[in-house]
């Protein structure tokens, strides 16, 4: 029963995300948006779920399928081979976006439960 | 419906399909594993990825090993919104210690990038 809320979560979480490659032009932008986008709302929702299928379905399955760590090191090898300094800089504005998103998410939790 | 846009929608559901099984997987690794999991199906997914990637490029007709397995599957099996979040409550305790996680997981898991790639092209 646990894996079948993970499973849906998992089917939509990747529909959606192969959704967004279609939107973007360029392949590293979607996985950047991606990725940022979903740590965001993970951040913003988690206090939200409190019950274990909420959870499952939404943070583990939906969530989870949204976001990838593969494709993004995928990327990255991938423009390392034509400029390092571009792969770097790909890497850092990953994190570096993706820390600013979960710092922005948690003011917004904390403002929003005044 | 158009060819193509019915083309789109299997597209699609061949994806969805995919990132359920990977889905599937990774949360058998964190019932199994527990604190490593993320690590284990973060390395192991981004080697696998880099090296389909490679076995498959310059072909064209690999349609579902690049929708069902790279996309769907492996896409889904990693996971960048739970490093997010893990990296969050660790910061809590100390800052230190959540930058040390995101740093080492995206070092890891981009060292097993290039293994993939490297023993993808043999």
């Amino acid at each position: 029963m646990e894996l079948l809320y993970v499973c849906i979560g998992g089917f939509f979480g990747a529909i959606a995300r192969f959704l967004m490659f279609n939107v973007f032009a360029k392949k590293e932008r979607a996985t950047l948006f991606v990725n940022v986008s979903g740590s965001f709302l993970l951040v913003l929702f988690m206090p939200y779920m409190t019950t274990d299928w909420q959870q499952l379905l939404i943070a583990i399955g939906f969530f989870g399928a949204y976001t990838t760590f593969s494709t993004f090191t995928l990327d990255a090898v991938q423009l390392a081979k034509t400029s390092k300094k571009e792969a770097a800089l790909y890497v850092v504005r990953m994190l570096s976006y993706s820390a600013v998103a979960m710092l922005v998410a948690y003011m917004l939790d904390s403002m929003l439960r005044r | 419906m158009s060819n193509r846009l019915s083309h789109r929608v299997v597209a699609a559901l061949v994806v969805g399909c995919g990132g359920a099984c990977g889905v599937a997987l990774r949360y058998v690794c964190i019932a199994s594993f527990s604190g490593a999991a993320l690590f284990v199906a973060n390395i192991v997914g981004s080697f696998c990825l880099a090296y389909l990637h490679e076995r498959v490029s310059g072909k064209r007709n690999e349609q579902v090993i690049r929708l069902f397995v790279m996309t769907g599957m492996l896409g889904s099996f990693t996971t960048f919104s739970s490093v997010t979040y893990d990296a969050f409550v660790l910061f809590q305790q100390s800052i230190l210690r959540g930058f040390m996680y995101v740093v080492v997981m995206t070092f890891c898991c981009i060292v097993a990038a290039i293994g993939g790639t490297v023993v993808g092209k043999r």
